[in-house]
């Protein structure tokens, strides 16, 4: 059976003043049924460029420029608009970055549900209505709370209603595109953990989007890292288990350990490159503590190191030592003052 | 709830007080003004005897503050007395004024608000395009070209050169009278096409430039990328984002109907139309006082309570504003 997303070699740019920007460059991943994917990198990489085309909500200065995502088999990056249409929400939902501004003011938050229904399914009013309420329940809101305007809602709640928007028509394929910015650690906590069970109790497929390592760790069973509009690291648990590439240590560094609260986070210094004008050689080179003047001319390719489990580094044998050595801060803090 | 109601109230105390204020302002007015009625009604052959006992009749010998709170009285119950040379009281002769201007008035600010606002938006969603760029300039042609001098061009062109509408005036001598018959015949509708072309061509460019600048800002909120999303078709998707954009717009009104009665006396001159505004003219040139006392406050009165009331519709229509 095919994947439910496959994305293949995808290529997407943004039309800029400073000319294109190539916001995801040759990026490939797939999520099985069932499957909890966490796509992570800092901001700017192309996570949520990724989650809008998937849902074809690029903005209009935005296009695939090549490659292919597959929805169940079919590319949707070539289906007529009408029919992609009629695909959105029943079979790919969205649970936004921006859960403060994803509704719309002036309409209620039922109505807003309901619209999602009634564009794709015709059921009775009352079967309508019954389905908003078993989801508002799900997701742990009082039904009176749905005649209320978004701007009654806590940040929370508003999230949490999105969730319920997002399940209505009890979609294939869920991409949460940073689902927690914005909130409180407690509420974000929350939000997690009711994704995740949501996503445990229907086995739902899921894309999760993020910049935060230990949420992926936390929940995800098959992790893709990007850098810069590529993945650099692809594979299950392994990934943040036995990292490989330099640019997942520095990622694993930044975010508390659940099993070792006491370790010093330490950030990559630097800031990404452009992708208007990217380098020629590995990306992350002008930030690696490894990095070789090999590094800043070839572009290291994405290759197997287990079986599922890829990197995309020139020094791949050195994984161990490299893991090793970078849980020593200085090393970090020398690469950024060389940079 | 509760606290909209007290809002009602505090704006309706102001609204009085507001309404008190003119007054004052237009009795402190008057009496500046060159001359008592008695000069020009009373004939220069009246005995000084006879001028004092009509003086009298009139109140004119009362103390000042017993003529101010005898006019503030009638002012506050619409008594406006008798117009010095027509033979009808000086209410009715408002009422049916006020009448026939919102007859030019009416029609002409619903085409513009109602097609305006679909004009400005259309062009705010398709920004960057010929529509808008044209939409554009066309509005700010519009509004700068001043609508007295739009007026006798467009009554040279489609009256005198092409005859193919009427000079001026409501309708044809001996034509429809009263409100009901005028508004079903077909006469008062091409007397109407002139004037409340000029009216519309003016009065609409401010809902499409408003209309397009909202919709530009609305554009760029996220709520709407979730709608899109959600697979809702285009049709749908507009109108979230104009019921957004539609908010300034409801303020927007307030001022506009602020501003309507100073081009509208001159177009009621232009086209001959029996409004109030030509009639306050007419008064101020006869020093016939009490038709343009009544006329004044009558005019301000319907400013403030078209004020009051799009103050009100702006909490109707967006639900984020409170009255706490
Ligand atoms: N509409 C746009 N026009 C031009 N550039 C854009 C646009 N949206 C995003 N970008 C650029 O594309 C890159 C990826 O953005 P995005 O996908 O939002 O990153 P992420 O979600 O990982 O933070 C960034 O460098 C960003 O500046
Ligand atoms: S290729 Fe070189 S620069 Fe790139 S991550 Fe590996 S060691 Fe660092
Ligand atoms: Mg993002």
């Amino acid at each position: 059976m095919a994947s439910v997303l496959e994305v293949v070699d995808l290529h997407i740019r943004y039309g800029t003043g400073a000319g294109e920007a190539r916001a995801v460059d040759g990026v490939s991943f797939s999520i099985e049924a069932g499957e909890y994917l966490g796509l992570v990198g800092e901001s700017g990489c192309g996570k949520s460029t990724i989650a809008k085309a998937v849902l074809g909500i690029l903005p209009p200065n935005g296009r695939v420029a090549a490659g292919e995502i597959r929805f169940q088999g079919r590319d949707i990056v070539r289906l007529p608009p009408a029919e992609f249409r009629q695909m959105r929400w029943r079979d790919i939902a969205l649970v936004p970055q921006s859960a403060m501004n994803g509704f719309d003011p002036v309409y209620t938050v039922e109505q807003q549900i309901e619209e999602a229904i009634v564009a794709h399914v015709s059921w009775p009013a009352a079967e309508r209505r019954k389905r908003i309420e078993e989801l508002f329940a799900m997701v742990g809101l009082e039904r009176q709370r749905l005649s209320d305007y978004p701007h009654q809602f806590s940040g929370g709640m508003r999230q949490r209603a999105m969730i319920a928007m997002a399940m209505v028509l009890d979609p294939t394929l869920v991409v949460a595109d940073e689902p927690t910015t914005g909130l409180d650690v407690i509420v974000q906590d929350q939000i997690l953990q009711r994704i995740k069970a949501i996503q445990e109790q229907l086995q739902k497929t899921m894309l999760l989007i993020t910049h935060d390592m230990a949420v992926v760790a936390e929940n995800c069973d098959k992790i893709a890292v990007m850098y810069a509009g590529r993945v650099v690291e692809y594979g299950g648990k392994e990934v943040f288990r036995t990292p490989h590439h330099p640019y997942t240590l520095g990622l694993c560094n930044a975010f508390p350990d659940l099993d070792d609260r006491e370790r010093e986070l330490i950030s990559i210094p630097g800031a990404p490159p452009s992708l208007v004008d990217p380098p020629r050689g590995c990306r992350f080179a002008p930030r690696c503590p490894f990095a070789t003047p090999h590094c800043s001319d070839v572009d290291p390719p994405l290759v197997e190191v287990a079986p599922g489990h890829s990197a995309a580094c020139h020094y791949l044998d050195r994984a161990a030592e490299f893991r090793r050595m970078s849980e020593d801060p200085e090393i970090w803090r020398r690469a950024g003052e060389a940079a | 709830m509760q606290g909209f109601r007290r809002y009602v109230i505090r704006r309706l105390m102001l609204l009085v007080f507001v309404i008190w204020c003119i007054l004052t302002i237009m009795f402190g007015l008057f009496q500046l003004l060159p001359g008592d009625p008695t000069s020009i009604f009373i004939d220069s052959n009246f005995s000084p005897d006879m001028i004092e006992r009509q003086k009298d009749l009139w109140g004119l010998n009362d103390p000042i503050w017993l003529q101010y709170l005898r006019y503030i009285r009638n002012m506050a119950l619409f008594d406006f007395g008798q117009s010095f040379f027509q033979i009808a009281p000086v209410s009715e002769i408002m009422a049916d004024k006020v009448k026939n201007t919102a007859l030019m008035i009416v029609p002409a600010l619903v085409i513009s608000i109602v097609l305006g606002t679909i004009i400005g938006a259309i062009a705010g969603w398709r920004r960057g395009s010929k529509f808008e760029q044209s939409t554009v300039a066309t509005s700010l042609f519009l509004h700068s070209a001043p609508s007295f001098f739009v007026g006798i061009l467009v009554l040279m062109v489609f009256s005198y050169q092409l005859r193919w509408l009427p000079p001026g005036g409501m309708v044809s001598l001996g034509g429809p009278d009263g409100f009901w018959e005028m508004i079903v015949a077909r006469d008062y509708w091409v007397h109407l096409i002139l004037p409340g072309l000029v009216l519309v061509s003016r009065e609409i460019t401010g809902p499409i430039l408003l209309l397009r600048s909202s919709m530009l800002e609305v554009k760029g909120s996220d709520f709407l990328d979730i709608l899109r999303a959600k697979g809702l078709p285009e049709r749908q998707i507009v109108t979230h984002a104009t019921r957004n954009a539609l908010l300034p717009l409801v303020t927007y009104i307030a001022v506009m109907t602020g501003l309507l009665f100073q081009g509208q006396v001159l177009l009621e001159i232009i086209f001959a139309w029996p409004g109030i505004g030509r009639e306050l003219v007419q008064a101020l040139n006869d020093l016939d006082y009490p038709v343009a006392q009544a006329a004044l406050y009558v005019m301000a009165l319907v400013t403030l309570a078209l004020n009051f009331i799009a103050d009100l519709l702006y909490g109707v229509i967006d639900p984020r504003v409170t009255y706490e």
